[in-house]
Formats: C-alpha cells, structure tokens, sequence
C-alpha cells in the first residue's frame, strides 16, 4: 500500500531534524527507528531515545492515506542524501517491508510496528511555566554557556544546563566543577520563578536544531520534563534529577585585581601559545606585572612559547596557571571586541565578563603549574 | 599539574542524614526536645571519637535554630567579651566539653545557670561520661543532671550505608567495592571515613574522573606520601 510520493528534499529536511538524537545502538531495536506517519495532507515524522524525543511535520502536495510506520532512520537518511535533490520518491508498505523506489533505484527495508514506538507521555498541563522568544536569541544564549557542561560526570546534575526563569529574565548556567559559564536574558512578560536541568544531549540537538531568525520558540517547563517548540518542531525532554550547586556562591564579586584587553588579540595568542601546550593537561601560565601579560606554554618536550601582551594592568604582579582549552572555549564563544579579567590570587577562580554587559560571566579555576 | 575545582556545597550534617544505627531512642529523644514535647532539657552525650556526638549536635542546633529559637555555641576557649549574647539564647551547645580550658568552664557552669532560669535547654557532648571528665566539678554535676546518652558506634554494614546516603546527597553513588576498600584500608571512625569521602568526591571532580577503587588507592597513597 502507498505510503506517499513525495520530493527527496521534502522527506530528508525533516528526517534530518529528528534523527540526530537517534542512537547508533540501543537495546531497544525500535529506538534506531523513526515514526512516519501521514495523515491527510500532513507528514510527521518522530524519533526518541526515550529520554529526548523530537517531532516534526510538514505539508504535502497532495492527500496521502492515513499510515504509520517505524524504519531505521540511518538506513532512510543515507539512502536519501546518495539520491540526487530533487529525486521523486515514493514509499510503499508491502507486508512488513517497506519499499522506497526512486527512478531506478529501488530498496526494501525491514519495518517494526508503529503501535511499538515508545513515546514520552505529554506532562500534565498544570503547573506549567510557558515562554517565548525568538530563536536566534535562544540559541545564542545556548552557545554562550554549553561548552561548559560536564560530559559523563558520575555527579549527573553537572551534565546538563541549569534553565532559570525569575521575574523577567531567562538565565542560564552550565558548569563541569572547573569552570562554569553564566549568560542572562530578558524576557518580554514576567513570570514566576521555575527552573530546571535539561540534560547535556538536548541541550547540543537544540543547538543544531534551532535557526538564527526573529521566528519565536516556545519553551514550557514542566514538572519532569521541557518542550522546545519551534518551526515545526516539537523537542520534549525529560529534565535531570538533583539538584544544580548554587552558582551565586561561585561567581565572584570582591576581585579588586584586574584588566580589559582586545578578545580577538588575547584568542589569537593564546591558540599560537596553545601549539606548544602539554597535550595532556593543557597549562597555561599567566605571569601579570605592571601593564604587561606574559603567556607561556611549555610541553613535555621542554619546547616553550611565549606570548606578550601589552594591557592596561596596574596591580600587584601575579603567576597563575589555567587549562588554555577553558580560555579558549570562553573566547571563541564570545563575540565582542573586549573582554575584562578579574583575580583573586593564584588559587583562586578567575572571572571573565564583558566590560559594560552584566548578561555574561565566566569563571575559571586555575591550575597549579 | 593539578587543576583546582570548584567548591561545591557540601549537604550539612542534620537529624535526617544521621544513620541511627543503635542510636534510635537518642534520636527520638533530640526530635522530641525540638518538637518542644520533652521536659528534659539538657541532655549530655558521650562516645567515642567518630561515633557521630558532632554531627547530632551540628543538627540539632541548625534544627532549633530553623524553628526561630536562638541557639548559641560555645567554643572551648571563649574569649574576652564572649557569651554575652548567650544570655538571650534558648539552648546552648557545647561540643566535646572536654576541650574546656578553665574560662571555657567558667563560663558554661554560668550559661547553664542563667539557661536553667530561663527554662532553655543545655545540650552538650564530650569523650567519656560525666564522672570520668577532668572538669570542675560543679559543672560536671550540672551535666549529669538531665539526660545522659552514650553515642552508639555503627556498625560496618550501618557505616557503608551511611556513606553511601552522605554520597548520594552530593550527587553520585559510592560503588559497593569503593566502600569495602575504604572499610578495610582506612581507619574506621565515621569522621575519618566522612573526611575520606570528601577527598574522593574533590579528586573526582578535579580529574573528571569517576570514583572507583583505582582512583581511591591513587588518591589515598598521594595523602600517604604528604603526611
């Protein structure tokens, strides 16, 4: 039975939103699948590795029989992508195969049942927090902060974003115990206060997922879960248990020493300094003295580089020492042209914001050299 | 290279994170003085060092303190001035009483007499019962006056429970072979155990690394070298 005749393009742009949280093996066979389903003039396609799950539809040209079907969305998506754009293809549901014919080519892939596909329960509607906001906005708060995240730490509230809604404003924060990244918005209305964690994998599909336009996304916090709705897609994930550490006690306030110096020329030396880095634990010294900046590497190869900047820098003279990738990270996030560094001493955290913009901090702990 | 981490908070010793072991009716006991339904109001507890005197007394004050009442905490060598605030305080604690110097002593024998009249309660610990502390002994008659409680050890099956709930609240789970190879490596008191456990939990965020057996014994034989 004929499942839809529809333009590669049309069945790849979507399949392409929802399969990148497709796990490559899963216990659970269903899991590499994706959900088709046509409904009238309506596709809608759905993936889920049961803690994220991400739908999205579009329109066909012309009414299609009401269907639904699961198929391995790499198998689909590869077989797409080597057709030619433009290519009519059609999907036909023979028995318990599904047959995908495109001029010549022609392929027969193994289906599972539809009524089989595991979906995350829509929360209950009670208790919701709802905003909204372009997403251009939302995405770029997303990469200000997400490269701070933990990956697999055993403490799994770290791996994951802490999403904060207070008064007016939406803040974000993301920390792996090394560092922690901190950005903050306003929002058009006031709303209650209500926070949560959404976990690290759907916080980086989101990022991918999301486009640079004025166009709004709709984000509903829950008890246990957040949807991201936007365009025509629907992302649900369910929300990290624990609780994030007060990053109010983290971020500094009292640092006296300090020194705002061009973004780009700081990045630039630090990456020529970073070539000759130790490759396993990345140090980087900073020895500061009156208006100058000394940046040294060294590696286990005793090679050494050294980079000096000029900058506006008056106090006491201090040598302390970083992982260059957290420096690195936080400047090639950011996109202004100056950055200020505040310290403490050589033990404690050091804290990188933007000078005249409250809405973003970083801070880092040092490394002892 | 060792790169420094981030403080993160700590969950503070209360009555609810308190393993009870044989301990069930002290327990009771200090949730009844709370709840303000005991007559008893000075209850003095003893045991050996890491039996838990510090933690019940750590939790109990910041338990009084949360309903509203004022809790003041002597320290063992009270300075010049000190104690002056007391006077208005509810309860008064004193941990290991025995640490007293002679000031310290002077002054808890007055703040148990001014506490006493105004219907507060005194709640203190120390190593041994009453009539075996090297005190003066007026103030050992007042501790031995109300209810007198020596602090139950856990047992190894009770401790590596404990442990596990102590991990837990910081976030992750302490495997089962990690508390076994502290039980039998390291010195059993549940301070000592606790102080461990805090290093895992640091050396872990610090490497990103997860707390397992290789990262205890790493980590333990770093301390060794140190000290």
């Amino acid at each position: 039975m004929k499942i839809l005749e529809i333009d590669r393009d049309t069945l790849l742009r979507p399949l392409q939103a929802v399969s990148g949280i497709v796990e490559r093996r899963h216990t659970l066979p269903i899991l590499s699948n994706v959900l088709i389903e046509t409904e009238g003039s309506q596709l809608r396609l759905l993936a889920t590795d049961l803690e994220i799950q991400v739908a999205t539809q579009a329109s066909l040209d012309g009414a299609a029989n009401q269907q639904s079907v699961t198929v391995s969305a790499r198998k689909l998506q590869d077989i797409l992508r080597s057709l030619p754009e433009k290519t009519a293809v059609t999907l036909d549901l023979q028995d318990s195969k599904l047959a995908l014919k495109a001029g010549k080519s022609r392929f027969n892939l193994q289906t599972l049942p539809a009524q089989d596909f595991p979906r995350l329960s829509p929360g209950p509607e009670d208790g919701v927090t709802s905003i909204s906001l372009p997403q251009k906005q939302l995405k770029s708060m997303l990469q200000l902060v997400q490269y701070s995240m933990a990956q697999q730490d055993i403490r799994y509230y770290l791996n994951g974003l802490l999403l904060v809604i207070e008064k007016n404003a939406l803040l974000m924060v993301a920390t792996d115990g090394h560092r922690l990244a901190y950005a903050e918005s306003a929002l058009a209305d006031g709303h209650a206060r209500s926070e949560l964690i959404v976990p690290r994998k759907a916080i980086l599909e989101l990022v991918k997922l999301l486009s640079d336009s004025e166009a709004p996304v709709e984000i509903q916090l829950q008890q246990n879960q957040v949807r991201f709705r936007f365009g025509d897609i629907d992302l649900v994930s369910k929300v990290v248990d624990g609780k994030f550490p007060d990053y109010t006690r983290v971020i500094p306030t009292n640092y006296k020493k300090h020194f705002k110096t061009s973004r780009l020329a700081l990045l630039q030396a630090l990456q020529r300094a970073a070539i000759l880095s130790n490759e396993k634990f990345r140090g980087v010294r900073w020895v500061l003295g009156s208006k100058s900046l000394h940046i040294v590497c060294t590696n286990a190869e005793q090679e050494e580089a050294e980079e000096v900047m000029e900058i506006d820098y008056a106090a006491d003279a201090m040598d302390i020492g970083f992982n260059i990738t957290y420096l690195l990270d936080v400047l090639n996030s950011l996109s202004v042209e100056e950055v200020d560094c505040a310290l403490g001493d050589a033990n404690s955290s050091m804290l990188i914001t933007v000078p005249g913009d409250r809405h973003f901090k970083y801070v880092v702990m040092p490394m002892r050299i | 290279m060792r790169q420094l981490a981030f403080a993160l908070p700590v969950p503070a010793p209360s009555l609810q994170n308190f393993v009870p072991g044989r301990n069930g009716e002290l327990l009771h006991r200090l949730h009844r003085l709370l709840d303000g339904a005991s007559t008893e109001r000075f209850v003095y507890l003893w045991g050996e060092p890491g039996c838990g005197k510090s933690h019940l007394l750590a939790a109990f004050s910041a338990a009084l303190s949360q309903t509203g009442r004022q809790v003041y905490v002597l320290p063992n060598d009270p300075g010049i001035g000190s104690g002056e605030e007391a006077d208005y305080a509810d309860c008064i604690v004193v941990d290991d009483v025995q640490r007293l110097t002679t000031a310290g002593q002077a002054l808890a024998f007055r703040l148990f007499n001014t506490v006493r009249e105004r219907d507060g309660g005194f709640v203190a610990a120390g190593s041994a019962p009453p009539s075996r502390l090297n005190l003066r002994e007026d103030l050992l008659t007042r501790l031995g006056w109300g209810l007198c409680y020596q602090v139950q050890p856990l047992t190894d099956e009770e401790k590596a429970a404990a442990l596990k709930s102590r991990a837990r609240e910081r976030g992750f789970d302490l495997p089962r072979d990690v508390v076994t190879y502290l039980l039998v490596r390291q010195r059993r008191d549940m301070s000592h155990l606790l102080a461990v456990l805090d290093g895992l939990d640091r050396y872990s965020l610090e490497t990103k690394r997860p707390v397992t057996v290789p990262l205890a014994r790493e980590l333990l034989a770093a301390i060794g070298e140190r000290s």
